[in-house]
């Protein structure tokens, strides 16, 4: 089961990497130790063992890495640096972090705002059961010669008690208009508001 | 003498898997082994064992079990696993197969 030793391997590297790290040290140094000693065996002061023996061994530290290297997860580990890197320097200069998060934040904040606002207004549907069965009766190529005003969808009273009356197409049928301003309640309770009168045909679900 | 530089790359692999293959052996005994044997014309740099082995071990070609050495200190000793007994016998043919060619080829003039 080489693979799954190796996994095993690639898990205990990314997990206990401090741990096998001082592991690599004491490694490293039995070694240079051993090679002391058979340096001193050999009739060397112990500063003379000490040079011999890094002399043989090579450079402790670049070995080390080269070890490291050799456990993968090498560009998790730079990453990790260099996140660790990017805090320290943000946190040296606060000003400008706290106007960068600030920038951040109000962006981040504006968006959700925005769609919401898009969303509730545009996107959702009516709230009606069918709502893609719903549709707006106009006149084709404007309303010139029904003298009310040139919007393609105002209609005079009687025409719309005619296409009530004979239209097939719809369920049911309803207009609008708006009033002007009207008074609301009584007494100190009065309000002053616009109105939309609503013209609707008993079966329309509006 | 040959600087670890000058050893055909994956020669130290072979030499490393070989030499574990009898007894498990801490990194400095393996260096010291290579040297003797090779009756000190392979000096291999000490300290470049440890990378090497290191990369064995993630390969899982041997392993490595922490234990008590004669003189009781604590030691990190490396084996070979099944797959590194298989991978040494793969390496010492190619091995073989190179050096006999590169001998037909140096000695014929």
């Amino acid at each position: 089961m080489v693979w799954a030793r190796r996994l095993r391997l690639r898990l205990q590297t990314l997990f206990r990497r401090n741990r096998i790290a001082q592991r690599l040290d004491v490694e490293i140094q039995f070694h240079l130790e051993q090679q002391i000693a058979e340096n001193i065996a050999t009739g060397m002061s112990r500063e003379e063992a000490r040079y011999a023996a890094l002399r043989t061994f090579g450079n402790p530290t670049i070995l080390k890495e080269e070890s490291r290297d050799t456990w993968g997860w090498l560009r998790l580990e730079q990453m990790g640096q260099d996140l660790r890197y990017a805090f320290r320097t943000l946190r040296k200069s606060g000003g400008f972090t706290a106007t960068a998060i600030f920038t951040l934040a109000l962006g981040i904040g504006a968006n959700p705002a925005i769609f919401q606002l898009l969303d509730a207004v545009r996107l959702r549907s009516l709230p009606v059961s069918t709502p893609q069965s719903l549709a707006l009766v106009q006149i084709k190529g404007g309303n010139h010669g029904f003298g009310i005003s040139n919007r393609e969808t105002s209609l005079t009273y009687p025409l719309f008690e005619q296409l009530r009356a004979h239209q097939e197409l719809f369920s049911g049928i309803f207009a609008w208009s708006g009033s002007d301003e009207v008074a609301v309640g009584q007494g100190s309770q009065q309000r002053r508001g616009r109105a939309l009168w609503l013209y609707a045909s008993e079966q329309s679900h509006g | 003498m040959a600087k670890p530089n000058d050893l055909v790359q994956g020669t130290l692999d072979l030499l490393v898997l070989k030499t574990i293959s009898l007894e498990p052996k801490h990194g400095w005994a393996i260096a010291k082994r290579i040297q003797q044997i090779s009756g000190e014309v392979l000096q291999v740099q000490q300290g470049s064992l440890y990378p090497a082995l290191h990369r064995l071990e993630q390969k899982a070609w041997i392993k490595a079990k922490w234990a008590e050495t004669e003189t009781g200190r604590q030691a990190k000793f490396y084996s070979l696993t099944a797959a590194g007994r298989a991978q040494l016998e793969r390496e010492a043919a190619n091995w073989s197969r190179l050096s006999a060619a590169i001998n037909i080829v140096v000695q014929t003039t």
